[in-house]
């Protein structure tokens, strides 16, 4: 009897622990000789010139600094966290989690955003509490759960100490002093420069790619039927300016988080398809889930955006063929070269 | 915290003095194969676990008996980027139960179980950081150490159902009502920073910091999980 009890506790105690051991060892920053380009075509048909722009200008120097800036884990209080962890590149610059790992493994209250078109957002954060992005590029670096740098002196002063950062600063600055403004200038201008135009949608606008029969009537669905297009909008398909830019789309009856007064930033739905999960507290794991919101499962919070109060109080009763259609199209809007284009890798 | 302990601890004297009354008394092993079953099987969208307990083990008598559950994760990073910007991250979870239960035979195959747990939930991360800093000539290592810890005691009520397969084979699941009260404390401490960096960084503040927080949660865990279950012996 207690041979039973003694094995069991010590099998108890092998099975119970699962470990797991994993070494992250990487190569200087890979470069390359002649710089990327980052400056924005002006013809790229994504952009609505917006406030932040006024506080950027964006060259390849200070676009390849802040690549640097925006992959190195020394951002982060104990070099653990980058700004590419919970922005990856292959996932449209989200996490694929709900919710993200900051410094020490603590979860963020709300979902990463996939960044892209950053140019054509009035305002950033689920909430819009941020502004302008040269301001809101630093922000991560300070929060207590994400990267746990909230001194900034020393974020100058790990940065100053970093021998690839004397070159970098000198071509993009003209010398090399290290300062809190050109760190998130150079941080703003990366993040600015994560543009998508090239989705299959865009290359049907100018003519030079058709889609197929079921993308055009998912189109059709989006932007007359259920009217999709009133919020997420242009071709960025989000919403643009102020307030309208944010709403409540009966998530839950009673809200569980602030947001916005009650409301939550329309999210750009370029690259959504490889951005999963969706919503501002990822909770749906799969596109079907949220199109199975908005077809039956609204709910009637007292922010519900009048847009949506036009349906059933329970949703638009989208039918299974219609779905189909509906992410065929949603489908289109993956930019494919985004995603793979080595100027936005990890370079270390 | 009292009532939490004086809780666990009544649990377990009436579940020892329970046991008195009846002398047969079975031992039976649960592994969680929650894991395993899921690369089977797609429940497209559900959380696939949420019981952190990967084994289980129960001494039943008749009526019911002591149950306790183990589980815990452990992981080692080890980050060395180009920089010399290093950190050592160790991340580890432990998940205890202990508690009582009552079962019910509601046919040959089936049994539905009720029970009381005593819960301790710890979540600790850590890193050991080296980052590099000018002292005005050469560049000099400190160290940097930081921690998120959660340490929480709670109860739970459950209920389950358990299929008895063949004589020493079941499977079962359960579903748990869990109330725990967590105290968090999270922190950076500069260490062995000298003088000259100190001197050389007068913006920097190399003061520790750490704060503590409490936290209360109640949660409702629907039963996701399958547990494997052995009896050891026969009845
Ligand atoms: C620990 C994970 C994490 C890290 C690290 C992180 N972010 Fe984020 N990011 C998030 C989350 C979560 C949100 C949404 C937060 C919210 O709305 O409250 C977000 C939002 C953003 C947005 C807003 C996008 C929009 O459309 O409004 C930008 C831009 C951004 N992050 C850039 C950065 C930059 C630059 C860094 C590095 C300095 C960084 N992030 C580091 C998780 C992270
Ligand atoms: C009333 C405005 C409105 C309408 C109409 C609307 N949406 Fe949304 N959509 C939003 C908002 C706001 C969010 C984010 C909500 C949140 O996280 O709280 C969102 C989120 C989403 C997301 C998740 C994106 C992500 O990155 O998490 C998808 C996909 C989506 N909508 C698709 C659609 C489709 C398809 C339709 C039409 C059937 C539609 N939306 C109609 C406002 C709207």
């Amino acid at each position: 009897m207690k041979k039973i009890l003694v094995l069991l506790g010590a099998s108890l105690a092998l099975v119970a622990c699962k470990e797991q051991e994993e070494t992250i060892r990487s190569a200087g920053p890979q470069l390359p000789s002649k710089l990327y380009s980052y400056v924005w075509n002006r013809s790229q048909p994504t952009f609505t010139g917006n406030s932040w722009l006024r506080n950027v200008r964006i060259t390849d120097e200070k676009a390849t600094l802040g690549r640097v800036l925006f992959y190195d884990k020394a951002l982060s209080v104990n070099n653990v966290t980058s700004c590419g962890s919970c922005h990856m590149q292959s996932k449209g610059f989200g996490d694929g989690k709900a919710l993200s790992e900051g410094f020490l493994f603590n979860e963020t209250p709300r979902h990463s955003m996939h960044i892209v078109n950053t140019g054509a957002n009035s305002r950033f954060f689920w909430d819009g509490r941020s502004v302008i992005l040269k301001d809101q590029v630093l922000l991560p670096i300070s929060n207590h759960i994400e990267m746990g740098l909230e001194d900034e002196n020393l974020l100058i002063a790990k940065v100053d100490a970093i021998d690839y950062y004397d070159d970098l600063f000198e071509e993009a600055y003209g010398n090399g002093l290290v300062t809190k403004e050109r760190i998130a200038e150079a941080l703003a201008s990366f993040v600015g420069s994560i543009v998508s135009y090239n989705t299959k949608f865009d290359q049907v606008e100018r003519g030079v790619d058709r889609f197929t029969a079921l993308e055009e009537k998912g189109k059709d669905l989006f932007n007359n039927k259920y009217n999709c297009a009133s919020c997420h909008g242009g071709k960025n398909f989000n919403a643009e300016w102020g307030e309208t830019a944010f709403s409540n789309i009966g998530l839950d009856a009673e809200d569980t988080d602030e947001g916005l007064n009650g409301r939550f930033k329309v999210p750009n739905l370029r690259n959504v398809m490889v951005s999963a999960p969706y919503m501002h507290d990822g909770r749906f794991s799969t596109i079907e889930e949220v199109l199975n919101h908005y077809s039956s499962g609204l709910k009637q919070n007292a922010n519900l955006d009048w847009r949506l109060r036009q349906f059933d109080p329970t949703g638009m009763n989208i039918s299974p063929d219609e779905k189909e259609a509906l992410i065929a199209f949603l489908h289109t809007l993956t930019d494919y070269d985004l995603l793979s284009d080595p100027k936005y890798s990890d370079p270390f | 915290m009292k009532i939490i302990l004086s809780s666990i601890l009544s649990i377990l004297v009436c579940s020892f003095s329970y046991g008195q009354t009846s002398n047969k008394v079975r031992h039976e092993l649960g592994v969680n194969a929650s894991g395993f079953a899921s690369n089977y099987l797609n429940f497209s969208g559900v959380v696939q676990s949420n019981n952190p307990y990967s084994i289980t083990y129960k001494s039943l008598r008749s009526k019911g008996g002591l149950r306790v559950g183990l589980g815990g994760t452990y992981i080692k990073r080890d980050i060395h980027p180009p920089n010399q910007f290093s950190s050592d991250v160790v991340n580890g979870t432990l998940d205890f139960r202990i508690g009582y239960e009552w079962h019910n035979l509601l046919n040959d195959h089936w049994s539905f179980f009720y029970g009381l747990d005593g819960v301790i939930k710890n979540v600790r991360s850590e890193a050991t950081s080296r980052t590099r800093l000018f002292n005005g000539r050469e560049l000099v290592d400190i160290d940097v150490w930081s921690v998120a810890r959660r340490e929480g005691f709670g109860a739970q009520a459950v209920t389950g159902l358990q299929w008895n397969i063949k004589p020493r084979i079941s499977l079962n699941t359960e579903a748990r009502v869990l109330f725990v009260y967590t105290e968090i404390e999270t922190g950076t401490e500069f260490r062995n920073v000298p003088q000259e960096v100190r001197d050389f960084n007068p913006g920097v503040d190399f003061d520790a910091k750490l704060n503590t927080d409490f936290e209360r949660t109640l949660n409702f865990l629907v039963p996701l999980d399958i547990y494997v279950v052995f009896k050891l012996n026969k009845t």
